[in-house]
């Protein structure tokens, strides 16, 4: 298959990348649950692309499902992840350009995206974010981001406390005087 | 056994301590709290914040603090930010000197949208801060409006241009965009900006010098990009294209 990858063109390696998505993994969760996914998907993980890769034949991947320790990748975070990998592994890759990159990060979430994101339960957000971390799939890390920042936008510190749950550990000196620094915020334009 | 009393006395005095105790225990955070998360996970979230969000949520927490500047690589000055530190009590440079000292990791300083005035001091208080400060990309009308020396190796794209003057000593500019294609040149129809990425101007339809475009593409062969503005329409030529189509 390999040497097949080697000489083929865009529109190939399209097929290449749609039938291996048809090659089904196990991934199991750090509450021990396991869950199947297409090999192209799960290869959008970092990690998991890497532990495929280390563990060589397509034989091993498909029977041994892959171990997620980390406690953020729960079932139900898993589940999410795979919806996610699911729906984006045929996504075109991503250009490094460097004013791409600074467009590209200021863009707006895509409507499946928004949809997908936001969850009513903040702790499965987080996990989703932290797992996704964890295993490495940056552009899912970058819709919790994104995610996260479009709710602070505009909000004051005490509103952004009250919803992500942060614990304010500033004095009320502390606070007044940050306040006074960046008191050109608040102006009017 | 007196002092064994008083020594476990002592030390359930010192772990009575707040302070202590986060120190000594591992804290449990919810779930449903975002300080469960460590620094760099509070970088990489707060990294798309706009950066008039991240002032106003730098007083959230102690981590959002020192976590929300350190993503600011690059920084947009113009006129509006002026305007709303005006309405203020302190002054330009004493607030672009708070920004700046909090956004240390600043690379790029986009002040297209300033005017010159504040410009030069304000590029001052970067410069002497930014310990990256490797990009400035700023209008520059005519000569009139020419940078002190010691910023000129910063800045890489020049706009606005809209009368000759000289480029000699912007060694890194990449990208210019001028009103017409002669600003670029002196009086003795040498070539003032050479080796560009990117290059705009407008095309005069009616004494529209060709031999000056060549001269442009001739000194510029690595050129990625150039805009060439026909009325109101732009058009991109790419690298692979032709000038001689013109």
């Amino acid at each position: 298959m390999a040497d097949n990858a080697d000489h083929i063109d865009g529109d190939d390696n399209e097929d290449v990348r749609a039938q291996q998505n048809l090659i089904k993994i196990k991934l199991k969760s750090s509450e021990g649950g396991i869950y199947e996914c297409g090999l192209t998907a799960a290869k959008m993980s970092d990690l998991v692309k890497n532990m495929v890769e280390s563990l060589g034949t397509d034989a091993v991947v498909t029977t041994e499902p892959i171990i997620l320790g980390n406690e953020a990748v729960t079932d139900a975070a898993l589940k999410k992840i795979i919806e996610w990998v699911e729906f984006h592994w045929d996504d075109p890759p991503v250009d490094h350009d460097f004013e791409d990159e600074k467009d590209r990060r200021n863009e707006e979430l895509s409507h499946w995206d928004k949809q997908f994101i936001d969850v009513d339960d903040q702790a499965l957000l987080f996990d989703v974010i932290a797992a996704a971390n964890y295993m490495d799939i940056k552009g899912l890390v970058e819709v919790g981001a994104k995610h996260i920042c479009s709710k602070i936008r505009g909000k004051s510190c005490q509103e952004v406390r009250e919803m992500l749950k942060i614990t304010n550990d500033f004095t009320a000196e502390e606070e007044d005087a940050i306040h006074k620094e960046n008191a050109w915020i608040y102006a009017k334009d | 056994m007196d002092q064994q009393l008083t020594q476990r006395m002592a030390s359930l005095v010192t772990t009575d301590d707040g302070e202590d105790e986060d120190i000594q225990q591992p804290k449990i955070y919810a779930k449903d709290s975002m300080d469960r998360f460590g620094d760099d996970m509070f970088g990489l979230i707060l990294s798309y914040l706009s950066l008039e969000d991240r002032f106003r949520c730098e007083c959230v927490s102690k981590q959002i603090q020192r976590t929300v500047f350190d993503s600011v690589v690059d920084i947009d000055l113009n006129d509006q930010l002026i305007r709303k530190i005006n309405k203020t009590k302190t002054t330009v440079t004493q607030t672009l000197e708070t920004i700046v000292k909090k956004c240390a990791n600043i690379e790029t300083i986009d002040c297209r949208g300033m005017i010159y005035i504040y410009l030069l001091f304000g590029l001052q208080i970067f410069h002497d801060n930014c310990q990256y400060l490797r990009n400035i990309y700023c209008n520059m009308p005519s000569n009139r409006y020419q940078l002190v020396p010691k910023l000129r190796p910063l800045v890489t794209r020049i706009s606005g241009v809209s009368a000759k003057q000289s480029f000699i000593n912007y060694h890194r500019l990449s990208h210019l965009s001028v009103t017409f294609i002669d600003n670029v040149f002196d009086k003795n129809f040498g070539l003032m900006a050479k080796n560009l990425l990117g290059f705009e101007f407008t095309f005069k339809l009616r004494d529209f010098d060709r031999q000056l475009l060549s001269a442009c593409v001739a000194e510029n062969q690595s050129l990625r990009s150039a805009i060439v503005w026909i009325r109101s329409r732009h058009y991109r030529l790419c690298k692979h294209l032709s000038f001689n189509a013109l």
